[in-house]
C-alpha cells in the first residue's frame, strides 16, 4: 500500500546511469516502511508490508520487490539502503539475547543486580525489579583495581582472569561483558581481560564497558555493556542474513544502521555496538521531525508522535534532535522510571509522555477521570472498532467530540461505530459522574492532552528548555488530532504537520547524516589553564568518532564536528550542556573560559532566575562527528489540485477554545496546495491522520507540502 | 472560603494533576541545582503545595513520604510564629526544629507564599536533609542539644533579601555551610519555578485561587482511603516487636482499632524515651503511620493531608514514639522507622495479602566525616539498605530502602568525591528469610579509609539483635552485622578511621512468607543455583 500523495508512479523514469536513489527501510513490530528518495530529483516513493518476524529479512525483500515492480528500480540505482529495526530494544524486552557473562572487579559482581536500591513507587509493596540480563552464576570476579582517578590500586590479575576464562569456556557461554570499577578513566585492565578471553576463548564476542559508556557510575555502566553484550551475537547474525539477501538482489553495497542517536552508521561499525540501535525507529521518527522544523525553519522543535499504543515527545534545536544517554528499557512500569535497565548510550532525548489513542479512561478510586497506562490496544482496540472492546478510549471520545470522522478513518477503510464509543462512555464514565456523553468525552480529552502536555513540559525542563518557544510538530495517526490541543495548554504558537506521517521514521532514515558521538567524563574546573589539555581530550576524542565513519566511506574533509561541554556550579550533580565553537578551544585559554562561563551563567539564569557565586567546572564532553546532511525536499506530487473544491463538507467539532461544538469546515489534505490558506476552526483530513485547528487559529500549506497552523494568541 | 462556581469534576482532576506534574517540576529543578549527594544523589527531599491552612494538597511524586507527612504541621507551627496575613511575596519562612519539624535537626523545612494579584494564594514548601547541622551529633548523645544547630521558626527571607542575620549564624555553625546554604539557594530557584507555573496554569484554567480544587483534593482523599478502610472488617488488631535499643532492647506496642471512624492507632505500651538519640518525636511517628496504612489499604490515593483524615494516631507522652522536647533524637528513625514493621504485623492478621513481613528497617546509614586530601571538610552519609520483606506471590526483592525511599550513590561516584574506597559491594548468600515466598537479601560493604588525617564514622544501626521478622509461619531474616578490620563493632558506635583501616556492613535480610515447606521446587532449585539460598532461623548472623 502506498501513502497517497507521496508516491508518483510513472511520473518521470528515473536516470539510471548514476545511482541516485536510498531507500529507508524501518522494521517495525507490525509493520516494515520503506521510503526511498530519487536525490536528483528529490521524489519520495513509499511502501507498507507486514513484519515477518520469524525472519525480518523475509519482509524487507518483499517490500523491495513491491517497490522496484512499482516504480521500476533497480539493483544499479540504489546509493544506499538505511536500516532501522527493533530486533535490539525487543530482544531486550522479551529476554531473547546471548546466554551471557559478566566479568567484574573482585567484590562488585552483584552491582548488576543491587542496582540504586530506590523503589520506583514508595507506595506499592509488591513492585518487582527486572531481573539482571546476567544471572549471579553466570558473574564472575578478577582481582584488579583503579583509584577514582584512575590511578593502579591493585594490578590486573592475569592468572585469576585466566581460570575465569576457562570458566566462561566450559560454562556454554554465548557473549562477556567486562565491567572494572573506573574503567571509564582507563580501559587498559578491561582490554586485558579481552586479551585473555581471545587467547583461551576465542571467537566469544566481548563488550568492554569503557568502549560501550565510559561514564562513571558502576550500575548503570555494567547494565549497558551486559546489554551490548547480550544482543550481539543475535544481531551478527541478523545481518549476515539481511546482508546475504541484499546481495542475492543485486544490492552489494554495505547497509547503514540508523543509531539510537539520530545519526547511521555503516553494519560493520554498528556490529560492534549494538546496543545503540536500541531506539533506531524512533530515532527516524525524530530526524523526520528535524527534516520538517530545518525546513520550517523553526530553532526549537517539539516533536510529538502518537500512534494507537503510545505517545513520545522529543526536542530538536537548531536542526539537531537532543539527544541523552539516560535511557531505560523494558520497564516493570511503562511510565516509571527506575523500573527498568538503564542503558548509557547516546539516544535521541524522546521520552514516553502518553499512551496513545487506545489508552483507556477510567474512574480513579477519588472518583476522578483517569487516563491510561492500560491500554485497549489494536485488539479489541477502542470500543468503536466494534471488535469487542466495551471500554471508553481516547480514540473513542475523540469520536464523539467530532475530532476524527466515523467514515473516513484510514481513508475509509475502516469503519467506525459511534453509537458503540457513545455506549461505552456513557455505563463507565459519564453515568457515575452524572455528566452527559459529551462532557465526559471532554474530560476524557482534556485529561489525555493534560497528561501529554505536562509530560512534555517536564522533559523540556528537564532539558533546561522552554517548550513554549518550540514550533510542534505531529507525526504518527493521532499527532496532529491532538496537537493543537497540547500546545495551546503549552503555549506553543505554530504547529507544523507534515504529509504523510505514516512512514515518518523510515523517511527520516534517509535525513540522518552519517554520524557518531563519543562521551567522556573528565572532571575539571573552568579554568584557562585547562584549555590545551582540554583540546587534546576533544582531538582524541574526534579521532575516535572519525574511525567508524571513516568505515562507513565518509572522508575527514567531509566530516564535521560538534562539541559540547557539560558545566555545573562546583558540588552541584547535575550539568547544563553548552555548545563550544572549536576555535574556543584552540585560542587563549582565559577567553575560553570566559565565554564557556558565559555561556552557561545565561542558560542558567533563564532556567532558575538566578546565577551563583560558586565556581564552575566541567564534568563531561561530547564529541559528534557528522558527514554531509543529506538533502530530502519532499515535492509537489503529479495531479495536485490548487486548493479549489478541497472543502469535503462540514461537521460539529468541539473545541476548548469555544467550550462547545462549533459547526467546522472538513478539507481534503491531497487537495491542498502550496499557498492554501484558511481560518480555523478547520479539519483537514488525510488517510492516515486529522489535523485539528481550533476557532481563532490561521492555517497555510508551505512549499514543502506542510500543514502549518498558527495559534491565536 | 470558596469563590466563583463550583467546580466539575472534570476540572477537579484536571486542576489536581496539573498541581502535581508541577510538584514534579518544581523538585526536578530543586535537585538539578543542588549542591549535596544527599538531594542529587538521594533525593532525600520533599516537595509540596500548602493552603492558606496549612493544609498540604500536592506534592512531588519523588518525596520522602516521611518528609510529606509532617510538612503540614511544620507549616501550621509555622504560620503561628508569623501569621500569613502579614507575609509579603518573597519571604522565605524556615526551621528544622526537631518537634516542628520532621524529628531532627537535620530536616530542614522552608515555606515561601506565593501572592496572586496582592492576594496570599498558598505555600510552597520543602523539607530536605542537610548532612551537616553542626554540634556533634553522635549515637551517644544525652539530649538534643549535643545534636547540633536548632533553627527556630524564622524570616530567612524578607520580601526577596536575604535576612543575613539568620545566614550568618546558620554558616557560622556549620562544618560545611556551602553545601546547606546552596541547597537551600537551589530551594529558591526551584520556588521560582513554582510560582511562575502555579500562576500560569490558574491564568490558564481561568480560575481566581485554589481553595475550591482544594477542598474537593482533600475530600476525594479522605474518601478514598475510609472506603478502603470501610472494606477491613471492623476490630482491633495487634502487634508487638522487639527492637536492639540503644544499651537494652524496646518495645512497640501497636494496637489499630478498624472502625467507622477510619483507622486509629495506639502505641499504647510502648516503651518510654531514653537518654540517647533513637526517639521519635509524635509527627515523625504519625508520618509513618499514614504512610504504612495507605500502602496496605490504598496506594494509589495521593499522599495529602485529606487521606491522613482517616488515620488517627496515639502514643503514650515521653514513649520512645513520642519523646518530650529536649530528648535526644538526631536518629529518630530508629524507632520511627519500626512502625511500618508494627502496623503491618497488626493487619496481618485480617488482611494478610495486603502487606508484607518485616522488611530490613531501620534504614542503615554509615556518616563520615574528615577532611578532603585538599584540606577542605567534607561529610558523606552512605546508605547501607538490606533486604524487602516477602509479600504474598512474590520473594522480597534485596537491597531496597524502606520505609524511606532513599536511592544509592554509585560506589564509583562516592570514591570520587571523598577519601574512601569500596573494598566490596556484594549480595549477602542465605541473609533472606525462609517461606514460600523468601525474604530479600541484604548486602556485604566494606569502605577503607584513604585519608591521613582522622576520619571520624558514625553508626547507629538496628536489626542486629533482633532481626527482621518472617510473618505467618516464614523465617526471619539474617540478622547484620558491622566490623571494624575484621572484628566486631557495636551497632552504635562512633570511631576515628586511620588510613587503612576498613569498616564493613553486612545489612540485614528481609522475613520471610508462610512456611518454606510450602516453597516451589523450583524457586528451591534457583536460589541454589544463584547463591540465594535462604537462611533459617539459626543462620549465623
Amino acid at each position: 500500500m502506498s501513502a497517497p500523495g507521496m508516491s508518483t508512479p510513472g511520473m518521470s523514469t528515473p536516470d539510471l546511469s548514476t545511482p541516485s536513489l536510498r531507500i529507508g527501510i524501518d522494521i517495525g513490530g507490525t509493520f516494515t516502511d520503506f521510503v526511498a528518495v530519487d536525490d536528483r530529483s528529490g521524489r519520495i516513493f513509499t511502501e507498507k508490508v507486514l513484519t515477518t518476524p520469524h525472519d525480518p529479512a523475509e519482509a524487507v525483500l518483499r517490500g523491495l520487490d513491491l517497490m522496484f515492480a512499482a516504480h521500476g528500480f533497480e539493483a544499479s540505482t540504489i546509493a544506499a539502503v538505511i536500516h532501522g529495526t527493533t530486533l535490539v530494544a525487543n530482544a531486550l524486552i522479551e529476554r531473547k539475547g546471548a546466554v551471557t557473562a559478566l566479568v567484574t572487579t573482585a567484590g562488585f559482581r552483584d552491582a548488576l543486580e543491587i542496582r540504586r536500591e530506590w523503589r520506583y513507587d514508595a507506595y506499592d509493596l509488591f513492585f518487582t525489579l527486572p531481573a539482571p540480563l546476567v544471572p549471579r552464576r553466570l558473574r564472575f570476579e578478577v582481582p584488579e583495581r583503579l583509584g577514582a582517578d584512575g590511578s593502579l590500586v591493585v594490578p590486573f590479575d592475569t592468572t585469576a582472569a585466566e581460570r575465569v576464562a576457562e570458566q566462561l569456556r566450559a560454562a556454554g557461554i554465548e557473549a562477556v561483558a567486562v565491567c572494572f570499577l573506573h574503567a571509564y578513566r582507563d580501559g587498559a585492565h578491561e582490554a586485558r581481560m579481552r586479551e585473555v578471553l581471545g587467547r583461551i576463548a576465542p571467537g566469544l564476542p566481548v563488550s568492554l564497558s569503557h568502549e560501550v559508556a565510559p561514564e562513571r557510575g558502576e550500575f548503570e555502566r555494567a547494565s549497558t555493556t551486559a546489554a551490548n553484550a547480550y544482543v550481539q551475537p543475535l544481531f551478527r547474525r541478523y545481518l549476515g542474513r539481511l546482508d546475504e539477501s541484499l546481495g542475492a538482489r543485486g544490492i552489494g553495497r554495505e547497509m547503514l544502521m540508523m543509531l539510537s542517536d539520530g545519526g547511521v552508521i555503516g553494519a560493520r561499525a554498528a556490529a560492534g555496538q549494538p546496543v545503540r540501535l536500541v531506539q533506531s525507529g524512533p530515532a527516524g521518527g525524530a530526524q523526520a521531525t528535524a527534516l520538517i522544523g530545518r525546513l520550517a525553519g523553526a530553532e526549537l522543535v517539539f516533536g510529538f508522535d502518537m500512534g494507537g499504543t503510545t505517545a513520545k515527545s522529543c526536542l530538536i534545536e537548531h536542526g539537531q534532535p537532543m539527544r541523552t544517554t539516560d535511557f531505560e528499557v523494558a520497564r516493570q512500569h511503562r511510565f516509571k522510571r527506575g523500573s527498568g535497565l538503564p542503558l548509557k548510550v547516546p539516544v535521541v532525548d524522546m521520552i514516553e509522555i502518553g499512551a496513545g489513542g487506545g489508552s483507556i479512561a477510567r474512574l480513579s478510586g477519588t472518583g476522578l477521570i483517569e487516563v491510561g497506562p492500560a491500554s485497549a490496544g489494536a485488539d479489541p482496540g477502542p470500543a468503536c472498532y466494534s471488535r469487542g472492546g466495551s471500554e471508553p478510549t481516547v480514540t473513542d471520545c475523540d469520536l464523539v467530540l467530532g475530532l476524527i470522522d466515523a467514515g473516513r478513518f484510514l481513508g475509509g477503510d475502516m469503519a467506525l461505530d459511534i453509537a458503540a464509543a457513545r455506549a461505552a462512555i456513557e455505563t463507565r464514565l459519564a453515568r457515575p459522574l452524572g455528566l452527559s456523553v459529551e462532557a465526559a468525552a471532554v474530560g476524557v480529552f482534556e485529561t489525555v492532552t493534560e497528561n501529554m502536555a505536562q509530560s512534555a513540559a517536564i522533559h523540556a525542563i528537564e532539558r533546561g528548555r522552554r517548550i513554549a518557544d518550540a514550533v510542534m510538530v505531529p507525526i504518527g495517526g493521532a499527532g496532529p488530532v491532538h496537537a493543537a490541543a497540547i500546545a495551546r495548554r503549552l503555549g506553543v504558537r505554530r504547529v507544523v504537520c507534515p504529509l504523510g506521517a505514516g512512514v515518518a521514521s523510515a523517511l527520516g532514515f534517509l535525513a540522518a547524516p552519517v554520524s557518531f558521538a563519543v562521551v567522556r567524563d573528565d572532571l575539571a574546573p573552568l579554568s584557562g589553564s585547562e584549555r590545551p589539555r582540554w583540546n587534546r581530550l576533544v582531538a582524541a576524542m574526534q579521532a575516535e568518532a572519525m574511525a567508524p565513519l571513516a568505515q562507513s566511506g565518509i572522508a575527514a574533509a567531509d566530516a564535521g564536528t560538534r562539541i559540547e561541554a557539560h558545566l555545573r556550579y562546583r558540588g552541584q550533580g547535575h550539568e547544563i550542556a553548552v555548545e563550544v565553537p572549536g576555535a574556543w578551544l584552540a585560542g587563549d585559554g582565559e577567553m575560553a573560559a570566559a565565554s564557556l562561563g558565559c555561556a552557561f551563567a545565561d542558560t542558567y539564569r533563564a532556567l532558575y532566575g538566578r546565577v551563583e557565586t560558586v565556581p564552575v567546572e566541567i564534568t563531561s564532553w561530547r564529541v559528534v562527528v557528522s558527514g554531509p546532511l543529506p538533502r530530502v525536499v519532499p515535492q509537489l506530487p503529479a495531479g495536485h489540485a490548487r486548493g479549489d473544491g478541497a472543502l469535503r463538507g462540514r461537521r460539529p467539532v468541539w473545541f476548548a477554545e469555544a467550550r462547545g461544538f462549533v459547526d467546522t469546515p472538513v478539507f481534503d489534505r491531497y487537495a491542498l496546495g502550496p499557498g492554501w490558506q484558511a481560518e480555523g476552526p478547520a479539519v483537514v483530513e488525510e488517510r492516515e491522520s486529522t489535523a485539528i485547528a481550533p476557532p481563532g487559529a490561521r492555517l497555510a500549506v508551505d512549499s514543502a507540502l506542510n500543514l502549518v497552523i498558527e495559534l491565536a494568541s | 472560603m470558596s469563590s466563583g462556581p463550583a467546580l466539575s469534576p472534570v476540572q477537579v482532576g484536571l486542576v489536581w494533576k496539573r498541581l502535581l506534574g508541577l510538584m514534579d517540576e518544581v523538585a526536578q529543578a530543586f535537585v538539578r541545582v543542588a549542591f549535596s549527594a544527599v538531594i542529587r544523589e538521594n533525593w532525600d527531599m520533599a516537595m509540596a503545595l500548602i493552603d492558606r491552612q496549612g493544609r498540604q494538597f500536592a506534592q512531588s511524586s519523588r518525596s520522602v513520604p516521611s518528609f510529606i507527612g509532617t510538612l503540614s504541621q511544620t507549616a501550621r507551627a509555622l504560620l503561628a510564629e508569623f501569621p500569613a496575613e502579614a507575609l509579603a511575596p518573597g519571604d522565605v519562612l524556615a526551621t528544622n526544629d526537631s518537634w516542628i519539624g520532621s524529628g531532627h535537626l537535620n530536616d530542614i523545612t522552608l515555606l515561601r507564599p506565593i501572592f496572586r494579584d496582592g492576594r496570599l494564594l498558598c505555600f510552597v514548601g520543602s523539607v530536605f536533609h542537610s548532612v551537616d547541622i553542626g554540634g556533634a551529633p553522635s549515637p551517644h548523645a544525652r539530649d538534643a542539644f549535643e545534636e547540633g544547630l536548632t533553627i527556630p521558626p524564622v524570616k530567612l527571607y524578607r520580601a526577596g533579601e536575604e535576612n543575613r542575620d539568620a545566614i550568618a549564624f546558620i554558616a557560622a555553625n556549620l562544618r560545611a555551610p556551602e553545601e546547606t546554604l546552596g541547597d537551600i539557594r537551589a530551594q529558591l530557584a526551584a520556588f521560582t519555578v513554582a510560582e511562575r507555573r502555579l500562576l500560569a496554569m490558574l491564568a490558564e484554567e481561568g480560575i481566581a485561587d485554589l481553595d475550591a480544587v482544594v477542598a474537593e483534593v482533600l475530600d476525594r482523599s479522605e474518601r478514598s482511603l475510609r472506603a478502603a478502610i470501610a472494606a477491613l472488617p471492623p476490630g482491633r488488631y495487634s502487634d508487638e516487636l522487639t527492637a536492639d535499643g540503644y544499651d537494652k532492647p524496646f518495645t512497640i506496642r501497636c494496637t489499630l482499632t478498624v472502625g467507622a471512624g477510619g483507622v486509629e492507632v495506639d502505641f499504647a505500651g510502648t516503651s518510654p524515651q531514653i537518654e540517647r538519640p533513637i526517639n521519635s518525636v509524635l509527627n515523625y511517628t504519625a508520618a509513618w503511620c499514614a504512610y504504612a496504612v495507605k500502602c496496605a489499604l490504598d496506594p494509589a490515593v495521593p499522599n495529602n493531608d485529606g487521606a491522613f483524615r482517616a488515620v488517627t494516631v496515639r502514643a503514650p507522652e515521653g514513649s520512645i514514639l513520642n519523646a518530650r522536647r529536649a530528648a535526644p533524637v538526631w536518629a529518630r528513625h530508629l524507632a520511627g522507622h519500626y512502625v511500618p514493621a508494627a502496623i503491618f504485623g497488626a493487619l496481618a492478621k485480617v488482611a494478610p495479602e495486603r502487606v508484607v513481613a518485616d522488611c530490613a528497617a531501620p534504614i542503615w546509614t554509615a556518616y563520615f566525616r574528615g577532611q578532603q586530601p585538599d584540606g577542605r571538610a567534607f561529610v558523606r552519609m552512605v546508605f547501607l539498605t538490606g533486604g524487602h520483606g516477602a509479600r504474598m506471590g512474590s520473594d522480597g526483592p534485596s537491597c531496597v530502602s524502606f520505609p524511606s525511599n532513599i536511592a544509592a550513590a554509585p560506589v564509583e561516584e562516592l570514591e570520587a568525591s571523598a577519601p574512601l574506597r569500596v573494598r566490596e559491594k556484594a549480595l549477602r548468600p542465605g541473609s533472606g528469610g525462609a517461606g514460600r515466598f523468601r525474604g530479600g537479601l541484604g548486602q556485604r560493604v566494606a569502605i577503607e579509609s584513604l585519608s591521613d588525617t582522622p576520619v571520624m564514622m558514625t553508626i547507629r544501626h538496628e536489626r542486629v539483635l533482633y532481626p527482621p521478622r518472617g510473618m505467618l509461619g516464614g523465617g526471619d531474616g539474617a540478622a547484620g552485622r558491622n566490623m571494624l578490620n575484621g572484628a566486631d563493632l557495636p551497632a552504635k558506635t562512633q570511631v576515628a578511621l586511620k588510613r587503612g583501616d576498613v569498616v564493613a556492613f553486612e545489612t540485614p535480610g528481609g522475613g520471610g512468607l508462610l512456611p518454606v515447606a510450602g516453597r516451589d521446587p523450583a524457586a528451591v532449585a534457583a536460589d541454589a543455583a544463584e547463591g540465594y539460598a535462604p537462611a533459617g532461623k539459626d543462620a549465623p548472623a
